[in-house]
C-alpha cells in the first residue's frame, strides 16, 4: 500500500510539474503582451505631442513633458467631473446591488412559483427595446431631464448581472442548507439575510465591480439628458475635451496645435480616467480570489 | 407756498425723466423693443436661452466675457442650454419628440432646418428681415463680392420660399482649398529636375524619386507620392490626380454622386470615360510602386508622423497630398528641430493628357452657419435683433476674436495682410483666445459671425520663419488654383421634398460603392476593361439614374433663380 | 379545477415573501423596459417628429424590405456573422482556460499581480486601442516597420491593413487580448467557491493536478460557463459600430462592412427621418439574436439536467 502511493506520488509529480510549467509560462507570456502596451500608453502620456505623433515613442517616454496632464487638469471641470462620478458610482452601485440581489434571490430558489415566467419576462428585455426616442420620452415625462437621478435610475437593474448573480446563488449554495434552514423554521427573508448573502460574497464582489465600472465609464445618459455642465460625470467631461479638441476649426489658420494636442491628450486622459478605478480593484479582488465556502456545509 | 410749488415741480420733472430718457431711444412697433440698429435692444429685461455645443477651451459660459458684453450691450439676459457632442442634432430631435420647451435660439444642432421650419418648430424669418434687419443689411452693402452676397442670399431660403434660419457667411478662401499637392524641391534640385506642371512630368519625377535615392542615404526608403485614406478633402491622392482628367467634386458642398454639370445637364463624375482614364493613370502608378498601399489605408495622423519628422531623420516623402496647416496631417511643430516644411513647395494644378487642369474648390458651406429661432421663443423679434447685432463688425469681431484693444483692433488706414490684401482688422496678440488652452473671453463657436472675403485680418507679427514660410506657401498655392474650376458646378444643393427623399435614399450607397470600386480599380483588384461594365451596372442598380434626375431638377431650379 | 386553484393558492402562500422580493425588479422592468417597448412600432412606420411615435403613418414592412433587398444585405449579414462567430469560438473559451490556469498558480502574489495587470486592457477605449494598433503596425513609423527594415536593409514591409484577409484576425484577436483578463473574473469567482475538501478527496484518491482540473475545477464552473455561453450567443448579430468603423479603410470594405456601419452610413444626412430604418434593422437583429439565444438555451437544457437554462 505505501509503496503504491509513493510510486503514484512520483508519477503525479512529473505530469504535475509539466502542467504547472506550461501554464505558468503561457500566463507570463500573455502578461508580457499586456504589459508592453500599458507601458507604451503611460510613456506616451509623458511624452511630447510630437514624439507621440511621429511614432518615436517605443518603450520609454521621449521628450519628457507633462503637457498632456497639464492640459487635462487645466480644465476645472475635470475635478467636478471626478466628484460627480464618484457620487454616481457609489450611490448607483448601492442601488444596483439592492435591486439585483432582491431579484436574483427568488429566481435562484428551487420550486419558486412562476420562476420560468419571471425569467422570461426579464430576459426578453435584453433583446427588445424601443430605442432612444421612447426612452427619452419616458425619462422626460418622469422629470429626469437635467436631474442627477437620470444617472441612477434608468439602468438600475442590469438583467445580465442579475442572471449571473442568480446562477451563482443557485449553484454555489447547496440545497441542503435551504432544507436545513426551513426545518429550523427560517423564513425566506431570514434565509436571505442569514445564509444567502454571507455566502455570496464572491458574486457580490463581481457584480459590484461590473456595476461600478459601468457607472465609472458612463457618459451616454449624461450626454443626452444633463444640460448643466456641473452635473457632468468625468467620462463626459473628458470626451468633450477630446472631441472638441479634434473638431477642425473653421478657418485654415486655426487648425494648428489644436488637433495634435488631442492626440497627446488621448493618453493622458486614459491614465486620468482609469487609475482611480484601478485603485479600487484590489479591495474587491480578494473576495473572488480566495475560497469562501470553507466550513459552510458542516456548520 | 412757492417752496412747495418748486418742490412739486422738481418732483414732476424727476418723475418725467425716465420717460424722457426712454423717449430718446427710438422704439419699434414691438413694446419694449427699440428700433432696428439701436442699442440696447430692450428697455425691459428679456431672457433668451441660447443652445450651443460647449467648446473645449471655454471655462464657463455663464461668466464668459462675451456673455457679459452682449448682455450689457443689448439689455437681454442670457441663459444657456448645452448640447451634446457628437450627435448634437439628436438632442433637438428628442426635445421636439418629447414636446419639451425648446431653447429660444439654436446655435447649430438642427438636423434638418427646412423640415423643422415647415413643421412649425422654427420661426419663419422673412418678415423679420424686412422689418428689423439692420447690421445684416449694412454688412451686405459694404463687404463681400457680388457672388458671395448672392450665394449667401440664395442659401438662406428653403425651397418653400421661407427663411427658417439666420444665415452667416464665412468664406475663408483657405478652407476651400485644403487639399493641395506639394513636391520636395530639395530633391528636385538634387536630381536636376524642374517643378512638374503636367501629369507626365509628375510621373517622371515620381520614378526618379523612387529610383535615384534623392535623400542620399543609400536606402530605398523614399515614398514617391503619399496621402492617406481619404475620399475627398485633403489626403486623397487619387482624387487630386483625377482633377487632371475631369473635375472630381468632393468635400464640403459636394453631393453624394459627385455630380458635374455641362451645358446645364448634370451627370456623375464617377461613371465618365475621363474618370476611367484617370484611374488608369493612377493604377499605373500603383503597379509601378510609385503609389503605395499606405496612402490607401493609413490615418491622417500617420501621414503627419511620416512627413513632419525631425530634421535629424531622413526625408522620405517626395510628393505629398495634404493640408499644410493641419494639426493632424500637416506641418505644425515648426521650429529648428522640425523644419522639413521648408523642403516642400506647392504645385499649380497639373495638366492631364488632354490639358485638363482643375483644382478642387470646396463649397463655402454657407448653410452650416445658421442660427435658428424656435417656436418656443416668446420674444422672437428681440431674438432676431440679437442675431442681427452679431453681424455688426465690432460686435462680431468681439464675438470671434476677443476684447477690442486687447486682442484685436481696427487695422490702420491702408494696412495690408501678409498676403498683400487690404486688411480690416489687425490682431494684437500672436495667438488669439480661440487657440488658447483655456479661456473665458469668447464663446468660440464656428457659427454666428459675418465674414466676407473683404473683411480680412492682418495677423500679428510672425517671428517664426517656418510658420511664415508655411503660410506663404499655402496662400501661394491658393492663388495658383483660383478659378481652376468649371464654369458650371453643382454645389450646396437645396433639395425640395421629393428630391431630398431620392437623394438621401440612394446617395449614401452610391457614394460608398463608387469609393470602394475606385480603390479596387486603383489596386487592380478590378480591371478597368473587363470589369467596367459590371461597375456601371451596379451603379445603375443603386439608383444612379433616379438620383441624377433629382439632381437635374434641383440644378435647373437653382440655376434659374 | 378546484384542485388547481387550491394548488396555486397554496403555492402562493408558500412563496409570497419571494414574490415580494421580486416586486421592485418587476416594477422597474415594466416601467423602464416594457413601457418604452411600444416604441418598437416605429420600425413599421415612417417616423416623423411631427407625428411622434403614435401619430406617424404605418408603412408595414417597407423598411424591412428595403433592407433585405439592398445590395449590401448579404454582405453585411455575412460579415457580421463571420466576425461574431469567430469572436465567440476564439474569445469564449480562452478566458475560461485562463482562469483555470491562473487558479493553478500556487504563488499567490504572482497570481494577484497577473490577474490585476491583465484586466487593465478592458479599460482602454476603442479609439485608443485602434490608434495604438495602427501606430505599432505602421510599415513606416511603427515598431513593425522599424524591426522589418533592420532585417531587410530599409525596404518597407507590406502594409497589414491593406490585406482584407488580415482584417478579421486583427479585429478578433485584439478583442481577445483586450477582454481576456476581464472576462476571466467571473470564472475565477466561480472557482473560488470550490470546496477545498473536494480537492483533498481527489488527491487522496491519487488524482494528479491535471485530473483535478478535469474532475473538480471544470465541473464547478460548468453552470457558469453554460449561462455565459447562452447569453453570449444572444449577441451574435451585434458587432459593434465604433471599432469596425475605425478600422475600415478603402481596401477592406468587402470584409469590414457590417450591419451597424451600414445602418450608420445609410442614416447620414437623413437625421430624424432615418430613425425608422435604423429601428427596423435593429428589430430584425434582435429577433435573430433572440432566436439564437432560445436555440442555445434549449440545447443546453437538453444536454444538462434541465436546470442549466436561462428560462
Amino acid at each position: 500500500m505505501a509503496k503504491n502511493i509513493s510510486r503514484n506520488a512520483i508519477k503525479d509529480s512529473k505530469s504535475d510539474k509539466v502542467l504547472y510549467f506550461v501554464s505558468g509560462t503561457l500566463l507570463l507570456l500573455f502578461t508580457i503582451t499586456v504589459i508592453y502596451p500599458l507601458i507604451y500608453i503611460v510613456s506616451c502620456s509623458f511624452s511630447s505631442a510630437h514624439a507621440v505623433n511621429s511614432g518615436r515613442v517605443v518603450l520609454l517616454p521621449v521628450d519628457f513633458s507633462l503637457t498632456g496632464y497639464e492640459a487635462v487638469f487645466n480644465y476645472k471641470r475635470v475635478l467636478t467631473g471626478y466628484g460627480n462620478t464618484i457620487f454616481y458610482t457609489v450611490f448607483g452601485t448601492v442601488l444596483n446591488l439592492i435591486i439585483t440581489l432582491m431579484t436574483a434571490y427568488p429566481l435562484a430558489m428551487p420550486g419558486f412559483q412562476f420562476k420560468k415566467g419571471y425569467s422570461f419576462l426579464f430576459t426578453f428585455t435584453m433583446f427588445f427595446s424601443g430605442g432612444l426616442v421612447p426612452a427619452y420620452l419616458l425619462n422626460s415625462s418622469l422629470g429626469l431631464v437635467n436631474s442627477p437621478w437620470v444617472m441612477l435610475i434608468p439602468g438600475m437593474l442590469s438583467v445580465y448581472n442579475m442572471i449571473v448573480t442568480r446562477t451563482f446563488i443557485q449553484n454555489s449554495i447547496p440545497v441542503e442548507l435551504l432544507e436545513a434552514s426551513q426545518i429550523d423554521g427560517c423564513s425566506w427573508f431570514g434565509y436571505f439575510f442569514k445564509i444567502v448573502l454571507p455566502l455570496s460574497k464572491a458574486v457580490i464582489a463581481v457584480i459590484t465591480l461590473y456595476y461600478a465600472v459601468g457607472h465609472w465609464n458612463a457618459y451616454f445618459n449624461a450626454m443626452i439628458y444633463l444640460n448643466d455642465r456641473h452635473l457632468h460625470p468625468l467620462q463626459l467631461v473628458l470626451r468633450e475635451i477630446l472631441v472638441e479638441n479634434s473638431i477642425e476649426a473653421l478657418d485654415v489658420a486655426t487648425e494648428d496645435a489644436q488637433a495634435s494636442l488631442a492626440e497627446l491628450l488621448k493618453y493622458a486622459l486614459i491614465i486620468v480616467s482609469t487609475v482611480p478605478i484601478l485603485c479600487v480593484y484590489p479591495f474587491v479582488q480578494k473576495y473572488f480570489m480566495k475560497g469562501v465556502m470553507i466550513g459552510s456545509v458542516k456548520g | 407756498m412757492r417752496k412747495l410749488l418748486a418742490a412739486l415741480l422738481a418732483l414732476m420733472m424727476l418723475a418725467a425723466m425716465p420717460m424722457a430718457m426712454a423717449d430718446e431711444l427710438e422704439m419699434s412697433d414691438v413694446p419694449g423693443m427699440t428700433a432696428p440698429g439701436v442699442f440696447p435692444i430692450v428697455t425691459e429685461p428679456v431672457t433668451l436661452t441660447f443652445a450651443l455645443v460647449p467648446q473645449g477651451n471655454v471655462e464657463d459660459y455663464d461668466t464668459n466675457y462675451f456673455t457679459t458684453y452682449i448682455e450689457e450691450k443689448t439689455g437681454i439676459n442670457v441663459e444657456f442650454l448645452l448640447l451634446p457632442a457628437p450627435d448634437t442634432a439628436q438632442k433637438f430631435d428628442l426635445m421636439v419628440a418629447a414636446n419639451e420647451k425648446l431653447p429660444d435660439i439654436m446655435m447649430g444642432g438642427i438636423s434638418d432646418i427646412t423640415y423643422y421650419g415647415m413643421s412649425g418648430q422654427l420661426v419663419a424669418l422673412n418678415d423679420y428681415f424686412d422689418k428689423y434687419a439692420y447690421y445684416y443689411n449694412e454688412v451686405m452693402e459694404k463687404y463681400g463680392t457680388e457672388d458671395e452676397k448672392a450665394t449667401l442670399k440664395a442659401q438662406s431660403y428653403s425651397y418653400d420660399g421661407n427663411i427658417y434660419a439666420f444665415n452667416y457667411a464665412v468664406p475663408e478662401l483657405g478652407n476651400n482649398h485644403e487639399n493641395m499637392i506639394y513636391v520636395n524641391k530639395v530633391w528636385l534640385e538634387k536630381l536636376n529636375m524642374k517643378t512638374p506642371t503636367t501629369l507626365d512630368e509628375l510621373y517622371e519625377v515620381l520614378v526618379a524619386f523612387r529610383d535615384k535615392d534623392p535623400n542620399g542615404n543609400g536606402l530605398k526608403d523614399e515614398i514617391p507620392i503619399i496621402g492617406y485614406n481619404s475620399f475627398d478633402r485633403r489626403g486623397d491622392v487619387v482624387g487630386d490626380l483625377l482633377q487632371s482628367f475631369l473635375y472630381y467634386p468632393g468635400g464640403v458642398g459636394a453631393d453624394q454622386a459627385r455630380t458635374i454639370v455641362k451645358d446645364g445637364v448634370v451627370s456623375s463624375a464617377v461613371v465618365q470615360e475621363e474618370y476611367r482614364e484617370g484611374l488608369r493613370f493612377v493604377n499605373k502608378l500603383y503597379k509601378e510602386g510609385l503609389l503605395t498601399e499606405i496612402s490607401l489605408t493609413q490615418k491622417d495622423t500617420q501621414l503627419k508622423a511620416i512627413i513632419d519628422r525631425p530634421a535629424s531623420e531622413p526625408t522620405i516623402a517626395g510628393v505629398i497630398c495634404t493640408h499644410f496647416f493641419s494639426g493632424v496631417c500637416g506641418f505644425t511643430n515648426c521650429n529648428d528641430e522640425y523644419n522639413k516644411v521648408l523642403e516642400y513647395e506647392v504645385l499649380a494644378p497639373l495638366a492631364g493628357p488632354e490639358g485638363v487642369a482643375y483644382a478642387l474648390e470646396q463649397g463655402s458651406g454657407f448653410s452650416e452657419y445658421k442660427l435658428a429661432i424656435t417656436s418656443s421663443c416668446e420674444h422672437p423679434e428681440v431674438a432676431f435683433r440679437v442675431l442681427d447685432a452679431l453681424c455688426d463688425p465690432e460686435i462680431g469681431s468681439t464675438y470671434r476674436f476677443g476684447i477690442k484693444g486687447e486682442h484685436w483692433d481696427w487695422a490702420a488706414e491702408g494696412a495690408v495682410t501678409q498676403e498683400g490684401q487690404p486688411a480690416m482688422i489687425k490682431f494684437l496678440v500672436a495667438e488669439q483666445p480661440w487657440h488658447w488652452e483655456t479661456q473665458n473671453i469668447i464663446w468660440r463657436l464656428t457659427q454666428g459671425f459675418m465674414s466676407f472675403s473683404d473683411m480680412k485680418q492682418q495677423r500679428a507679427d510672425e517671428s517664426n520663419p517656418y510658420i511664415k514660410y508655411r503660410n506663404e506657401e499655402f496662400y501661394r498655392g491658393v492663388a495658383l488654383r483660383l478659378g481652376a474650376i468649371p464654369a458650371e458646378r453643382f454645389l450646396n444643393p437645396i433639395w425640395n421634398e421629393e428630391e431630398y427623399e431620392i437623394a438621401t435614399e440612394y446617395g449614401p450607397m452610391i457614394r460608398e460603392t463608387s469609393n470602394e470600386w475606385r480603390t479596387m480599380f486603383v489596386t487592380g483588384e478590378k480591371d478597368l476593361d473587363a470589369d467596367w461594365d459590371e461597375y456601371l451596372t451596379i451603379m445603375e442598380n443603386l439608383g444612379l439614374s433616379e438620383y441624377l434626375e433629382a439632381a437635374q431638377s434641383c440644378y435647373t431650379r437653382m440655376a434659374g433663380n | 379545477m378546484h384542485v388547481k386553484k387550491h394548488a396555486f393558492v397554496k403555492n402562493f402562500k408558500r412563496c409570497w415573501q419571494l414574490h415580494l422580493f421580486m416586486l421592485l425588479g418587476v416594477a422597474y422592468i415594466l416601467i423602464f423596459a416594457y413601457y418604452p417597448m411600444a416604441g418598437v412600432q416605429i420600425a413599421f412606420k415612417d417616423y416623423t417628429p411631427a407625428g411622434g411615435i403614435w401619430g406617424s403613418p404605418w408603412v408595414g414592412l417597407k423598411h424591412f424590405n428595403k433592407y433585405f433587398n439592398s445590395m449590401y444585405f448579404e454582405r453585411t449579414v455575412f460579415n457580421t456573422l463571420r466576425i461574431s462567430i469567430y469572436s465567440i469560438v476564439v474569445g469564449f473559451p480562452l478566458p475560461i482556460i485562463f482562469a483555470l490556469m491562473l487558479n493553478l498558480m500556487r504563488n499567490q502574489k504572482l497570481k494577484k499581480f497577473i490577474q490585476t495587470v491583465t484586466y487593465i486592457p478592458h479599460f482602454i477605449s476603442v479609439v485608443v486601442l485602434v490608434g495604438m494598433m495602427m501606430q505599432l503596425f505602421s510599415p513606416v513609423v511603427g515598431l513593425y516597420g522599424s524591426l522589418y527594415r533592420i532585417f531587410t536593409d530599409g525596404v518597407y514591409p507590406p502594409d497589414i491593413y491593406s490585406k482584407s484577409h488580415a482584417f478579421i484576425h486583427i479585429y478578433v484577436w485584439s478583442g481577445v487580448w483586450q477582454e481576456l483578463g476581464w472576462g476571466s473574473i467571473i470564472y475565477l469567482a466561480a472557482l473560488s467557491g470550490v470546496s477545498p475538501e473536494l480537492h483533498e478527496a481527489a488527491m487522496i484518491d491519487g488524482a494528479s493536478r491535471w485530473k483535478r482540473v478535469w474532475h473538480v475545477d471544470l465541473p464547478a464552473i460548468l453552470p457558469t460557463v453554460a449561462i455565459m455561453l447562452i447569453m453570449r450567443s444572444g449577441s451574435v448579430m451585434s458587432v459593434g459600430f465604433e471599432k469596425t468603423y475605425l478600422m475600415q479603410n478603402g481596401m477592406n470594405l468587402s470584409v469590414s462592412e457590417v450591419i451597424t456601419t451600414y445602418v450608420y452610413k445609410q442614416g447620414l444626412g437623413k437625421g430624424v427621418r432615418g430613425f425608422s430604418f435604423g429601428s427596423a434593422v435593429g428589430l430584425f437583429n434582435s429577433v435573430v439574436n433572440f432566436a439564437m439565444l432560445v436555440l442555445v438555451n434549449t440545447v443546453t437544457k437538453k444536454l444538462s439536467d434541465g436546470n442549466s437554462g436561462l428560462f
